[in-house]
């Protein structure tokens, strides 16, 4: 069993790296994001502390590259189904727990990586997380990584078309992102808004993010999650899509 | 032969899509190293009943032993039994040919060592050593085909569900392929489901069935499914088939019945009444033929 899973890790990795314009669009996009919203917003936007809007928003673009790079790996079930990869690989004698452990391990994987090609400018704009702060970053991208590619399978499994999947990940990941605290801090935003930004998963896995790329500070600004109380929702939150996942997978295909 | 010492047995399948009968009590089974061709219009159940046997589909009603096992209750046991060749190859086209192979052998568990020998024989057998570094996207239409029959039976089943392994490719490449099944079935002694729409491919199976509606309407060896149409086939042309038909069987008494617009008679004489039936005002031409199997497939979804 953990040689099928690595196999189609490996597949997911290959596939990934062999195709040149996603590599260079997954990284481009958000650089480019960052780079336009951090300095056009930066006498726009009011954050707290004194590293300025850029800093601010570096964490968040981080956060955008997970979000972005995990759920668009698991298009890659959709693209299977209509193929009939994911027939050749359901008729091996494996577990479907197989299928879904090598699919979200290969997202998890491109996910990561390129969030820490992101999370490398930080010392261009005054972050310092130092090994430990860059340990814990790491852990939150794995923790978010693995919960957004969880969703991106279970919603992949349901969907017939890539357009489909294109439609419903741009109503659910917008929305997710932008109200996660990556965009603006959750302090400055009315009594409702701030209920929803509570509400939503992302905003712990972003709020560890801010701990480890501000090397683990008593109190990071732009929010007032403890680094344990945002390290264990957003543990329990990855924990509870898995499962999901897992659940989803049984479904018949056909 | 009963359901263990079949190398599939299929009981009293029954599924349906909504309102859509997709399978009516279909029950058969078929020896080792016996190839059965399944034949039938759109729609008629073929890959509905592969897919039920590959474990893909869970049917609402039936059983199914691949090599003996219960395939809806040790589902992984029986997909180890079975290797399945979609309608098109079911291959990344961003790996090469050889991860291709090794991914489907991790996928089978195939141990290391068997890995690279199954994979090298695979590579000879089907004429694909001097690509197997290229990328299946690569490859032409019959190449790739090829090297997904390879994916399909890398591990050697005793059984191969192909659900139209040779749509889409020029005569050439079909009859490569066909070579390739059958050598691999005479190498492993593999059971082999072949669903076709080429009567041709039907004819070089050990058996035939008929799926209609979902419904098994025939099963047997090629040579008897033809003698049940008749040694011979007379075929009549008529403005009003239907008619003539009804006229013939009730006047005459002859077995006789409209087919595709055409009246199929069937009779162990035909040369003995052509001619007294071409005098007839309302036949416009009739001919004796040996029977084939399109007399056969037209005769079973009409009998319907």
């Amino acid at each position: 069993m953990t040689r099928a899973v690595l196999a189609l890790w490996r597949r997911e990795v290959l596939v990934f790296l062999r195709d040149r314009a996603r590599v260079a669009g997954a990284l481009a996009q958000p650089v480019l994001f960052w780079v336009l919203f951090g300095f056009g917003f930066s006498g726009v936007v009011a954050v707290p502390g004194s590293t300025g809007y850029p800093a601010y928003l570096l964490p968040g673009i981080v956060a955008l590259t997970l979000l972005f790079t995990a759920i668009y790996a698991t298009i890659s079930v959709v693209e299977d189904r209509q193929s009939g990869v994911l027939q050749a690989v359901l008729v091996a004698p494996q577990p479907r727990l197989v299928v879904v452990l090598g699919v979200l391990l290969g997202g998890v994987t491109l996910a990561v990586g390129q969030a820490v090609l992101v999370g490398a400018f930080a010392p261009f704009v005054g972050l310092r997380p130092g090994w430990a702060g860059a340990v814990t970053a790491l852990a939150a991208a794995g923790s978010m990584a693995l919960g957004f590619t969880a969703l991106g399978f279970g919603m992949a499994w349901r969907l017939k078309t890539t357009r489909a999947f294109h439609a419903v990940m741009n109503v659910v990941l917008i929305p997710i992102w932008l109200l996660s605290g990556a965009f603006f801090p959750e302090a400055g935003a009315p009594g409702w808004l701030r209920l929803v930004m509570r509400a939503n998963p992302a905003t712990y896995g972003v709020a560890w993010l801010r701990y480890g790329l501000h090397g683990i500070p008593d109190a990071v600004p732009g929010t007032s999650l403890s680094l344990g109380l945002a390290a264990s929702i957003s543990v329990a939150s990855a924990a509870v899509l898995l499962a999901w996942a897992v659940a989803t997978a049984r479904r018949p295909l056909y | 032969m009963s359901g263990p010492e079949a190398v599939l047995a299929v009981e009293d399948l029954r599924h349906r899509f909504g309102e859509t009968v997709a399978l009516d009590s279909v029950t058969f089974e078929i020896a080792p190293g016996t190839r059965l061709a399944l034949l039938g219009e759109n729609g008629s159940g073929k890959t509905t009943l592969l897919r039920a046997v590959s474990t893909l589909l869970r049917p609402d009603h039936g059983r199914i032993y691949v090599h003996g096992v219960d395939a809806l209750a040790g589902a992984a046991s029986a997909r180890r039994r079975l290797g399945v060749v979609f309608q098109s190859p079911a291959l990344d086209p961003a790996l090469t040919v050889r991860e291709s192979l090794r991914l489907q052998a991790a996928l089978v568990g195939l141990d290391r060592a068997t890995e690279a020998e199954r994979i090298d024989e695979a590579l000879a057998d089907l004429g694909l050593t001097d690509r197997a570094d290229d990328r299946v996207g690569t490859l032409s239409g019959g190449l790739a085909r090829r090297a997904d029959l390879g994916r399909g039976l890398l591990h050697r089943p005793p059984l191969v569900l192909l659900d139209e392994p040779t749509t889409g490719l020029d005569p050439v490449a079909r009859a490569a392929l066909w070579d390739d099944l059958d050598r691999r079935r005479d190498r492993d002694g593999s059971a082999q489901v072949v669903a076709t729409h080429l009567m041709d491919e039907a004819e070089r199976a050990d058996l035939v069935a008929i799926l209609h509606r979902g419904r098994l309407v025939r099963l047997g060896a090629p040579a008897a499914l033809k003698a049940e149409v008749g040694t011979a086939a007379l075929w009549l042309d008529a403005d009003d088939a239907p008619t003539l038909a009804q006229a013939l069987a009730e006047a005459e008494g002859l077995d006789a019945r409209s087919v595709g617009g055409r009246v199929l008679v069937r009779t162990d004489r035909p040369e003995a009444i052509v001619g007294t039936l071409f005098e007839r005002a309302d036949v416009r031409a009739a001919s004796v033929q040996e029977a084939t199997m399109e007399d056969v497939f037209r005769v079973a979804i009409t009998d319907q």
